[in-house]
């Protein structure tokens, strides 16, 4: 069975920022409905009732926005009551709960963005934009790591040195900026022996390839393909003005036309691509085990 | 084939009157498994530098190195990066990236290799270390062991045919060297890779040497069958120290017959030559009982709370002025009862006394203050300043004074970055820095890693000077050989408990398998001789046994 996680981790990036993005520059609330619940959905699907708080968003945002909005905002014609003589409109009540649900979809998507992609994927994306940038973000990676662990070192050994007096603050800080200073010296010593090894193994002896470890299967092409397919379609869509909605002065009905319909289906599709591709994958593995 | 040619090679560095390299010759053929020894400072990195075009140190040479018949500056670049592979001494600074797959690409990376072409070979090369349950680890989470051969991997798997080892083995623990060694053996004979290995950890790799050379100042003196070579050299000769047992057994017993090289050589050819009149040395005097220095009973540690014991129920004593050496496998808990001792960490039951007083009477930092002090395995992480005489003018300004009394003259390295020390001289400088805080109890965590013989024998020097300071020392370590010859008592930890502790000749006696050389070597033979000393002692006690006395004499051999 081959997760979401186990994809191409560019077609998922596709699908998963253009979900988000999309949901970001939109005001129609049946999409950003939709686009809350299959975020919703897919982050169920990866982690069940874990994380308990962050489920509390998907309510507390839109009501927390619906409440706070008409505070701030004067706009709207249908004045439901005042407080402190300023007057609470339906409208702004609307807005309000209208940002909080997008708010709480786009945190959705990137919560499990970067839950999806980790360093090595990230770095698989790096080397499109730049292989050798990709490298010295690895390296960097790995020579943080080095840093922290060689300072508690250093601490530790100066401190069963007797170095430091008996609690004094003074000599702790200057303590401390000696231990930095040595650290940079002990860097600067490491890279060049890192720098002999990378010479010693051909680096600069003419242009690199990047060894990855994905690749792109069928399923991994068909993906992006169907991203970039239905948000395309989704985006024209919405640039041509088919999901515009205009929440003041007064709540303007939605035009229920043919586009209407293409657009808020084609990102429905959109949303829905893991969830999608996890239930396919569920019912072949379930399928594939019952005749084992 | 020859694989390499090295013709009257001189190198100079810059602003050194004196050639590091003086007209040196080589010839390696395709297939050799050839070891190179020599004293520190001997040339023996910068020779084999100068064997890897990219690694070509800034110096004035003259005289040619060829690889298959190119010289070096003719060799297309990939080529070179490519067939000669160089491994160095430190596992952690030699890789570049944050995965072990990563890692093995670079090379290939680099060579401009197709993706496809990469991803097989990472396969291979990951199938025949057993590295694929490593592939997506982060390297600085491997063990040193681990790390070193990964390094090696990175090497091979570029294809090299000739392999360049600079001391690879120095910073590993005795099993993790001989593992490596193992793969660099099954490398050889499997693909015959051309092997040069610098190396001062000869034991295991001498008697499986095709070739042996000597170093000595600039130039190599000897070349050719170790058995041969080392059979004509002057037992006082420097490298001897650094041989196998039974090496420098076959030396200091007097040199009859052929030169064993292993341990099973000099059991089935070497000992049945001697008589067995007298099976053991007198007893040396008992030391006399002092007060207790350091005494732990029934101490428990871990470090995460649901996590295993390290510690468990150890006790154990050591008394003021021994020195006393804590030996035993990876992760028995050695280094966790010096981060005990010294306060690093705390110990969750059981009692720890330092000089009659509990450690948590110690408070703030007096346990630190003139009463113990610990020098760390990575001894650079003593060090913060940039020349020696700054680093121990920092504790005291009067250190000319109060290190009169040092048995080890530290002059010459006074004006010199502590970063460009030796790894021998480093452990002595940082050596002196600590014994300016006057400690009364002196934790040393694996202070031969890395040195060669010689500076074990320096090292084991300052220690006795120190000992007879009334200093206690507390020596953890994996270099059983040091331990027998120097250690006042030995004991055995294993899985955080202290099995046995004895003196050093009843200890590696009782010991059948975790024990020296020399006492596998003369088991049976003589009792309770543990180091080449003791043995070579009792051999020439006993002398050749009459007719094998006589056969030497009729092969000709001296006796």
């Amino acid at each position: 069975m081959r997760t979401y996680d186990a994809m191409n981790p560019l077609a998922v990036a596709v699908q998963l920022l253009l979900t988000a993005c999309i949901t970001v520059f939109c005001m129609e609330p049946v999409l950003l409905v939709l686009s809350l619940c299959a975020a919703m959905a897919f982050f169920f699907q990866r982690n069940g009732m874990g994380h308990r708080g962050f489920y509390a968003l998907a309510l507390g945002l839109p009501l927390l926005f619906m409440l706070l909005n008409p505070l701030w905002n004067q706009h709207g014609t249908s004045v439901l009551f005042f407080i402190n003589n300023r007057a609470v409109t339906k409208e702004a009540l609307y807005f309000g709960a209208v940002t909080g649900i997008r708010l709480a979809a786009v945190l959705y998507w990137f919560r499990s963005f970067s839950d999806l992609m980790t360093s090595d994927k990230l770095f698989y994306l790096l080397r499109f934009l730049s292989p050798k940038l990709a490298l010295i973000f690895s390296m960097a990676v790995r020579n943080l790591a080095l840093f922290r662990q060689q300072m508690h070192r250093i601490q530790n050994a100066q401190k069963a040195l007797g170095l430091y007096r008996e609690k004094h603050l003074i000599d702790d800080v200057r303590g401390g900026i000696r231990v930095f200073s040595v650290l940079i010296s002990w860097a600067l010593e490491n890279g060049i022996i890192t720098a002999s090894s990378m010479a010693a193994r051909g680096y600069g002896t003419g242009k690199r390839t990047s060894c990855t470890n994905y690749c792109w299967k069928r399923q991994d092409v068909t993906l992006l393909l169907l991203s970039l397919l239905f948000s395309g379609t989704a985006i024209v869509l919405i640039a041509r003005g088919y999901l515009e909605r205009q929440f003041y002065p007064v709540i303007q009905p939605p035009v229920h036309g043919a586009g209407w319909y293409t657009a808020v289906t084609a990102y429905a599709a959109l949303a829905l691509l893991p969830l999608l591709h996890e239930g396919k994958e569920a019912l072949i593995w379930y399928r594939l085990r019952s005749s084992i | 084939m020859v694989s390499l040619a090295v013709e009257h090679l001189t190198v100079t560095y810059p602003e050194c009157a004196e050639p590091v390299l003086r007209d040196v010759n080589l010839t390696l053929e395709t297939g050799d498994f050839a070891v190179i020894c020599g004293p520190t400072g001997c040339g023996k990195t910068t020779l084999l530098r100068m064997m890897k075009r990219e690694l070509t140190p800034l110096c004035t040479q003259s005289g040619t190195v060829s690889f298959e018949g190119t010289p070096l500056p003719a060799l297309n670049a990939r080529t070179s990066a490519a067939q000669i592979g160089f491994v160095m001494q430190q596992p952690e600074q030699q890789i570049v990236t944050d995965k072990v797959w990563h890692e093995l690409a670079f090379g290939l990376e680099n060579l401009g290799t197709p993706q496809d072409v990469m991803r097989r070979r990472i396969a291979e090369i990951a199938s025949y270390f057993g590295m694929e349950p490593l592939l997506e680890r982060d390297p600085s989470s491997l063990s040193g062991g681990q790390k070193q051969m990964l390094n090696l991997a990175s090497v091979m798997i570029m294809q090299p045919r000739l392999l360049l080892l600079d001391e690879p083995t120095a910073q590993l623990d005795p099993i993790a060297a001989a593992d490596f060694l193992t793969t660099l053996l099954r490398l050889n004979q499997d693909f015959s890779v051309t092997i040069l290995l610098a190396e001062h950890r000869l034991e295991e790799v001498i008697p499986r040497a095709g070739r042996l050379i000597l170093m000595g100042q600039g130039t190599v003196t000897h070349s050719g069958r170790p058995a041969e070579i080392l059979a004509q050299l002057p037992p006082d000769a420097p490298v001897m120290a650094g041989m196998p047992a039974a090496v420098r057994l076959y030396h200091a017993a007097g040199g009859t017959g052929e030169c064993p090289l292993s341990v099973n050589d000099a059991r089935t050819k070497f000992m049945p030559l001697y008589a067995q009149n007298v099976r053991a040395l007198p007893e040396p005097e008992p030391r006399p009982h002092t007060a207790p220095a350091l005494r732990f009973k029934e101490v428990f540690f871990r470090y995460e709370r649901h996590g295993r014991d390290i510690l468990a129920d150890l006790s154990f004593t050591a008394e003021t002025g021994e020195l006393f050496c804590i030996v035993g496998g990876n992760g028995a808990g050695k280094s966790t009862v010096l981060s005990v001792i010294a306060g690093l960490r705390r110990a969750y039951a059981g009692k720890i006394e330092i000089f009659g007083r509990k450690i948590q009477d110690y408070k703030g930092r007096s346990l630190h203050q003139e009463c113990v002090t610990l020098l760390p395995q990575d001894v650079q992480t003593v060090f913060l300043k940039n020349t020696v005489a700054e680093e121990l003018a920092e504790i005291s300004k009067a250190y000319a004074e109060e290190l009169r009394g040092f048995p080890f003259d530290l002059e010459p390295l006074m004006q010199q970055h502590p970063y460009d020390l030796s790894g021998g001289q480093q452990q002595l400088a940082a050596l002196a820095k600590v014994m300016l805080t006057h400690p009364r109890l002196l934790l040393l965590d694996e202070p031969t890693k890395g040195l060669d013989a010689n500076a074990k024998e320096q090292l084991a020097e300052v220690l006795h000077g120190l000992q007879a300071q009334g200093v206690t020392i507390l020596l953890v370590t994996h270099d059983i050989e040091f331990a027998a010859c120097h250690a006042d008592r030995c004991g055995f930890l294993s899985r955080g408990e202290m099995i046995s502790a004895d003196i050093p000749s009843h200890f590696f006696a009782e010991n059948a398998f975790y024990t020296t050389a020399a006492s596998r070597i003369s088991r049976g033979f003589y009792d309770r001789a543990v180091t080449v000393a003791q043995t070579a002692g009792l051999c020439r006690i006993n002398g050749l046994k009459a007719a094998a006395g006589e056969e030497a004499r009729d092969a000709g051999h001296p006796l």
